[in-house]
């Protein structure tokens, strides 16, 4: 799991003379972010459940407002071909007393295409309430996006990231086949990722333009 | 209506042991796992409400198991407020953490047992170490068959460092800002494939066609710069490429170079990593819209990182 490295694993790697992947990092500090000013704090990255650069996975590209619910979107995507699940990470948020937690979620993936790629998901919201509520988007789910390629499918190379790429595929099936209202790159959420990889870690390829696509749900 | 009369004992414990192991309750008891934000649950003879700062800050599981989780840094309390109902009388109200004896917080000594009661406990968690921790409440009444429970999940861990907070973020309909490379770098970065396309490496892979640069951007070597990464996409595809490009190992220096022989059934796009330092192409792999049937490195897996990820 990408942040949390394994003793054995760790010991492989010094021994091999590896470079630790913790370069591969985030271009600034993870933030807590709010869609308004009185609306719910969360991280703008998931990732370990901690707040460090070095833990960070994917950046938060997709906002599902209106009516949403984890369940609700989660329901809707199953139903266009988001049936599989990953591996989990978490997004820290604060709660209304100041306490900061950390939900996580497996997300959903498509199947693996004939290239083998599927397309990632993972939703984030407080699990007691299955939502965040914002005074001016209403019920909110958060979300990251990211490909994965040969991820327990195909043959290699293994790659993994792309997320503007995700972010689009996701809002095409999202807007074609569920009808909601989708407004692409809407929120300047400030997390932008320039294209680009560290030799360490190579296989985690970096690409947000830090502006998060907006989707109403009814 | 609270009857509340005289359950004795501490209404404030201070610590729960920790030595010794008792099963929890025992078969044909209650004991339900909570994940209501109500913190009520009404289950045999009691509904038993926990509330408090050790209750809000529990950790919670959605429909997949996956955790939702606040870090007890400090022991705080947990209040435990209990109805007979249907006029059952409490007894007492235990407390246990895992691997431990009931700690029992109130118990019953009068003619006749209350039947509301509330106390508070500040278990002990914090000398269990960090990870996750079970705690579970348990009323008993004075018949041997009056017993409940509730169960809940607390996650001990580190004190976390202060997190930037950014202002509200804006809603836009301006345009991304452009991919941050130069012109000269673009330029450049496009020479060195060309010459690669033509009598270099990438000859047996991208065909004559000139490629369509998708995205350049930063190669790094542990967080330093060391050249550029390029998204290409062929202006046609290519199907059944067989060829040989240049893989690399990272190592304490930095890193090795390999081989990679791979078959494309279908050759869509292609990731080219460039050593600036020295103008060469030090890795090319087929992107997330080509299709592979053979990735064969001649030392060790490449991409590198690829075994923790997803």
């Amino acid at each position: 799991m990408r942040g949390i490295v394994a003793l054995p694993a760790l010991i492989a790697a010094v021994a091999a003379g590896a470079l630790p992947a913790a370069a591969d990092a985030p271009r600034r500090p993870p933030t807590l972010i709010r869609l308004s000013d009185a609306g719910p704090a969360f991280l703008d990255y998931d990732g370990t459940p901690d707040l460090s650069a070095a833990g960070r996975d994917w950046t938060v590209s997709m906002i599902f407002a209106g009516h949403a619910s984890i369940r609700k979107v989660k329901a809707a995507l199953r139903t266009v071909g988001f049936t599989r699940p990953g591996h989990a990470r978490y997004l820290a948020y604060r709660t209304a007393d100041g306490t900061l937690r950390f939900d996580s979620d497996r997300g959903l993936k498509t199947r693996c295409a004939a290239d083998g790629t599927d397309v990632h998901v993972r939703l984030y919201a407080p699990t007691a309430t299955d939502r965040f509520v914002d005074p001016r988007y209403g019920s909110v789910v958060v979300g990251t996006t990211h490909l994965d390629r040969a991820d327990g499918c195909s043959t290699p190379p293994q790659l993994f990231g792309f997320s503007e790429e995700a972010e689009r595929r996701i809002a095409d099936t999202v807007a074609r086949r569920l009808g909601w209202r989708v407004q692409r790159n809407h929120l300047a959420l400030g997390n932008r990722e320039p294209y680009r990889r560290d030799v360490t870690d190579s296989a985690h390829v970096w690409w947000n333009d830090g502006r998060a696509t907006l989707v109403v749900v009814p | 209506m609270r009857t509340r009369t005289k359950l004795a004992g501490g209404v404030a414990v201070a610590a729960v042991a920790v030595a010794g192991a008792v099963a929890i309750l025992g078969g044909g008891d209650t004991v339900s796992d909570v994940a209501a934000p109500l913190g009520l649950t009404e289950h045999g003879p009691f509904r038993i409400r926990l509330s408090g700062p050790l209750w809000n800050d529990r950790t919670l599981r959605d429909q997949d198991g996956s955790r939702d989780l606040a870090y007890l840094t400090r022991d705080e309390p947990l209040t435990i407020a209990v109805e007979g109902r249907d006029g059952a009388r409490i007894a007492s109200i235990g407390l246990r953490v895992e691997g431990a004896a009931r700690q029992v917080l109130d118990a019953c000594r009068g003619a006749t047992c209350p039947t509301a009661a509330t106390v508070t406990a500040h278990p002990a968690l914090q000398r269990l170490g960090h990870g996750s921790h079970h705690l579970t409440v348990d009323v008993r009444g004075p018949q041997a068959d009056q017993r409940a429970g509730v169960r809940m999940e607390l996650t001990v861990g580190p004190r976390l460092p202060p997190v930037r907070e950014g202002d509200p973020v804006p809603a836009t309909a301006a345009p991304p800002p452009p991919t941050a490379y130069s012109a000269d770098l673009g330029r450049r970065v496009r020479a060195l494939v060309g010459r690669e396309q033509r009598v270099g490496v990438l000859r047996g892979v991208l065909g004559a066609t000139a490629p369509i640069f998708v995205q350049i951007g930063e190669l790094g070597l542990g967080g330093r710069g060391v050249g550029v990464t390029a998204l290409l996409e062929l202006a046609a595809p290519r199907r059944n490429v067989r060829a040989t490009v240049p893989g690399y190992l990272a190592t304490a220096a930095g890193y090795r170079l390999q081989s990679v022989s791979f078959t494309a059934v279908e050759l869509r796009d292609l990731l080219v990593d460039l050593d600036l330092r020295g103008g060469r192409v030090i890795a090319a792999e087929p992107g997330p819209a080509s299709q592979t049937s053979r990735w064969d490195p001649d030392q060790a897996p490449t991409p590198t990182g690829a075994g923790d990820e997803d």
